[in-house]
Formats: C-alpha cells, sequence, structure tokens
C-alpha cells in the first residue's frame, strides 16, 4: 500500500489564473528515496507541500482531487498531525530556527509530541550522530553555525522525530559548495541506515542520481515523467527540451550513443560515465 | 553616527552572567518590575536611584559593552526625548527625568533579555498555562531580534553599496531616509514568519499532545534574593528618610 497516493491532485493559488498543479497521479511507496526535478516556477514546492498537508491548510487556494498521506486526506486533517508521519526540511535553514541552540531546535518537535526526557535524550543523540553533528554543538547558537550545519540541524531535528517519510525542499539550494556535499553526504547516510520514504527537491542530480529509485520531473504543473534513473536519464534531449539540465558525464556519454560509438545505458555515476567512454574509445581504436 | 540597528543588535542574547543562571520567573520578575519602577516614580532622585541599580545589574550581567553599544546607537533618540519634553512642557527636570526613565528601562531590558533564552520564557509562560500560540508568538519574537538585527546590518550594507546614506539631514529626513531599509526588513521578516510557522506545524507544533519538556528549573536562595532586589531603592530612600510623596 503507498504512503502517498495523490489522485487527479490540481492546486491554484488564491489570486492567480494559472494551475500550479493539474492532473497530478502519483504513489509513493514505503521505503523509496524519490527526487523530483524540474525547471523554476514548475510546481516542484507546490508538489512536495501538498505531501505533507502544508497546502490546502496553510495556504488559500482551488484544489482538485486529493492527497491521502498515511491514510490521512490532507484536506481532513491539520498538519501538526500529518508531520508525526511526514517530517519537513525546508530550503533555507535559517529560517526554520526558533531555539538559541541546537539542542533546543533538535528537542522542540519532541517535545511537542509529548516525548518524555529519556526518549528526547536518546533521539537527539541519534539523530545528531545521523546528521553529522557533534555533540559539542548541543549548546551552540544555531545561527552562529555555517550554512551546511544549519541544514544539518535542521535535518537533525526532523530526524529526531523519526517520520516515515522525511520531504526535503530543495535543501541544498542556499548553501556553499562544501554546504552542499555535506547535506548530499548526509542524506547517503540517511539512504544507508534509516529505512525511510525519502523525497527530495533537487537540483545537484549527479549526487541524487545513484541514491534514487525514482526521479520525476515536473514542468508547468504537469509530471511529465516518473521513472527510475535509468529509465528517466535516457532520453537526454527530452529533459533538455523540458528545462533540466541532467549531469555533464550523462551528456557527453548521451552525445556518444548519437555517434554510435556506445550503445550501453545512461550512466549515473562518474565512474559508470568514465566506464561507458573507455568502451566507446577502445571501439573508436578498433575500426 | 546614531544607528538605529545598533539598539537592536545589542539585544542579542548572551551568557547573562549570574543573571542567566537564575530561574525564569525570577528574571521576569526582575524585567517587569524595574522597567515599571521608574514609570510609576515620582521624583528624579528616586528615577535616578533606579537608573543606579539598572547599570549594577548591568555590571553582574556583564551586559555593559552591548549597552554601550544601545547608548551609541540610540543618542538620537535620546536627544528626541529630551527636546520634545522640553519644548512641550518647558520644564528641565519634566526632560530629564523622561531621560533618566528611558536609559533605565534600556539598560534592564538588555541586562534581562540578553540573560534569558527565549525558550526559558517560553516554558515559564507554559509553565503558567498561558495558551501555546501565546508563549511561542512571545518566544519567536526574542527569536527574531538577533535575526532582524542581522537582517538591518545586511540591508543597510547593501544600499550603502548603491550611494544610501542615512545619516544626513535633519530628524525628519534621517526617519525618511531610514525607509530604503525598514521596508525590506520587514518584507523579509514576514516572509520568514511564515517560513518559520510552517517549519513549527511541521514539527506537531499545535499538537493535541500535551507538551513535555527537556529542562527543569529550580527557584532557589539566590533567587530569593534577586527577588528583593528591585525594592532595594526604595528601602534605600526609606532609610535615609525620605518621602517620595
Amino acid at each position: 500500500m503507498p504512503v502517498i497516493r495523490m489522485e487527479n491532485f490540481g492546486w491554484r493559488y488564491e489570486g492567480q489564473e494559472r494551475w500550479a498543479l493539474r492532473g497530478v497521479n502519483l504513489s509513493v511507496e514505503q521505503g523509496e528515496f524519490v527526487a523530483i526535478v524540474g525547471p523554476n516556477d514548475s510546481g516542484k514546492s507546490t508538489l512536495v507541500m501538498a505531501m505533507n498537508g502544508l497546502i490546502p491548510n496553510n495556504y488559500y487556494g482551488v484544489i482538485e482531487g486529493s492527497v491521502v498521506v498515511k491514510g490521512m486526506d490532507t484536506r481532513e486533517h491539520p498538519v501538526a498531525d500529518i508531520a508525526r508521519h511526514v517530517g519537513f526540511v525546508f530550503s533555507d535553514p535559517e529560517s526554520q530556527f526558533l531555539s538559541m541552540t541546537v539542542e533546543e531546535e533538535v528537542v522542540f518537535g519532541l517535545e511537542n509530541i509529548g516525548l518524555d526526557v529519556d526518549e528526547i535524550r536518546e533521539r537527539v543523540e541519534w539523530s545528531l550522530g545521523l546528521a553529522h553533528i557533534p555533540m559539542d554543538y548541543l549548546e551552540k547558537p544555531p545561527y552562529e553555525l555555517s550554512g551546511g550545519q544549519k541544514q544539518r540541524v535542521a535535518i537533525a531535528s526532523i530526524l529526531a522525530m523519526r517520520p516515515e517519510i522525511i520531504i526535503l525542499d530543495e535543501p541544498t539550494s542556499m548553501l556553499d559548495p562544501v554546504g552542499k556535499t555535506e547535506v548530499i553526504e548526509v542524506l547517503r547516510e540517511m539512504r544507508r541506515s534509516y529505512n525511510a520514504t525519502i523525497i527530495v527537491v533537487e537540483h545537484r542530480m549527479e549526487d541524487i542520481a545513484p541514491l534514487a529509485d525514482r526521479f520525476i520531473l515536473v514542468h508547468d504543473g504537469r509530471v511529465l515523467r516518473d521513472a527510475p534513473p535509468r529509465e528517466f536519464f535516457d532520453d537526454i534531449d527530452f529533459l533538455l527540451e523540458h528545462g533540466v539540465f541532467p549531469p555533464e558525464p550523462m551528456v557527453f556519454v548521451s552525445e556518444l550513443r548519437k555517434m554510435g560509438l556506445y550503445d550501453g545505458p545512461i550512466p549515473l555515476t562518474l565512474e559508470e560515465a568514465i566506464s561507458a567512454s573507455r568502451e566507446a574509445l577502445s571501439g573508436l581504436r578498433g575500426r | 553616527m546614531s544607528d538605529p540597528s545598533k539598539i537592536l543588535a545589542a539585544f542579542r542574547p548572551g551568557e547573562g552572567g549570574r543573571l542567566g543562571r537564575l530561574h525564569p520567573a525570577t528574571k521576569l520578575w526582575l524585567l517587569t518590575a524595574m522597567v515599571a519602577t521608574p514609570l510609576l516614580s515620582p521624583s528624579v532622585a528616586y528615577e535616578a536611584a533606579c537608573l543606579f541599580q539598572s547599570i549594577l545589574l548591568s555590571a553582574i550581567a556583564g551586559s555593559r559593552d552591548r549597552i554601550g553599544e544601545a547608548l551609541r546607537g540610540s543618542y538620537f533618540f535620546i536627544a528626541l526625548i529630551f527636546v520634545i519634553n522640553y519644548v512641550f512642557s518647558g520644564d528641565l527636570g519634566l526632560s530629564a527625568s523622561m531621560v533618566i526613565r528611558f536609559l533605565s528601562m534600556l539598560v534592564v531590558s538588555i541586562a534581562l533579555l540578553t540573560s534569558m533564552d527565549p525558550a526559558e520564557l517560553g516554558d515559564l509562560l507554559g509553565m503558567l498555562r498561558l495558551p501555546k500560540s501565546v508563549t511561542f508568538s512571545l518566544v519567536i519574537a526574542l527569536r527574531f531580534i538577533p535575526v532582524m538585527a542581522d537582517d538591518i546590518q545586511t540591508i543597510s550594507a547593501a544600499q550603502a553599496s548603491r550611494g544610501y546614506r542615512g545619516d544626513v539631514g535633519g530628524p525628519l529626513e534621517r526617519i525618511r531616509r531610514f525607509a530604503p531599509i525598514l521596508l525590506p526588513a520587514i518584507v523579509s521578516a514576514v516572509r520568514r514568519s511564515q517560513i518559520l510557522a510552517e517549519a513549527m506545524e511541521s514539527r506537531c507544533f499545535g499538537s493535541p499532545a500535551r507538551r513535555t519538556s527537556l529542562v527543569s528549573y529550580e527557584f532557589g536562595v539566590e533567587d530569593l534574593l534577586w527577588v528583593a532586589y528591585p525594592l532595594a531603592p526604595l528601602a534605600a530612600l526609606a532609610l535615609v528618610g525620605w518621602n517620595p510623596t
């Protein structure tokens, strides 16, 4: 049974002529890692906000169809109820903080659901470990940390609640390259050791492709493609036409295929791309 | 140069020295009593005693540097308070009294708010059974002080790099010139507050479950002594036989 099911879902923000999303049908299974990509203003953030109930609960607009999360229709349940199952990490880490220390930030959600002190301590330690935040950061003010550390604290504060579904909306978009790498490493760690459903809106496809079970392309408010990574990236031209820029090694190998120098699958990692290029070059040498 | 953003920056949370370890109820009492007393005071002498007491408190809290920073940022307002009161009353004593009241409130607010973690205030109001929405509104308001200070500094730098100057002209001109700083800061604050509200809900804020707390507070002997502290000027003046009425 899917943990998220969207049926003919559509959303139009109040005062807007255009539908932000329309005719969206998709389901997400327990434990899946789903990457959502698309150009700016295509409806990606609206899609993920609909998955944790922020839409329609916190925004005015017109809704079509339904979104059911862990058996709860988002039109009938407040965000605070849905949040017990769905954690949401925003792109700007600073804007999510309401506490003056890392510890208070991480325990905020745990106190809200009424956990006892021992369990709160155990979860704080576990979530900070998973997010690669040293325990001696507990007393630091979150706003004094680096961008990557801030976002990892934001992720830890969600992980601590142990939701079955974690949504990350462009978690690296406001970070410097070092911060982006740190956050991607945490995503890898989550993939390895935490069996949650992970849904991430992310532009760094080269890092996400090896982790994801599925890629979803959102364009102009519609889901245009929903496929496993290798199949998703198989038609590079289609992605480029729709404002998505795949990693350069994929584009390079795709060009080799067009030239008839390579006929294998599209590589998902740099190592696979090097191997594909070697294969193409050895074929060229043999001619 | 008078810079209003310096006043905001002075309210950044700090360690609070000895005051940082007090029970939040004690800190809230100190803040309320010491802000209110100069306002209710009937004489300049009593107000001066309150100011002295506030300065002593700030020294204990280790916030003298912050107060210096705030005074540098607010001398324009201090002058304005004096001038306006003198123009409308023609009474030098009253004008001085208003300035002393302002200074007293500024000093004590900085000393206590920088020693009080917003979460402590939230916990305290929670103990008083105030609705969570009210307590967290206050917590967030305090949390946003350093964020707003950072925003104003960033916006000031951005505007200055495009030739903006806020320190020229008379009082009205300066207020008018603050608009290019204030408007983006308000827009940014509104945007941040919306994201923060969503982030809080996404961590089950508003859930019907009874909220627990990781930290617990104890009311000790030191707290008792500090509870009596705001009454000290009155006691001292009573000892020297002064009648405030």
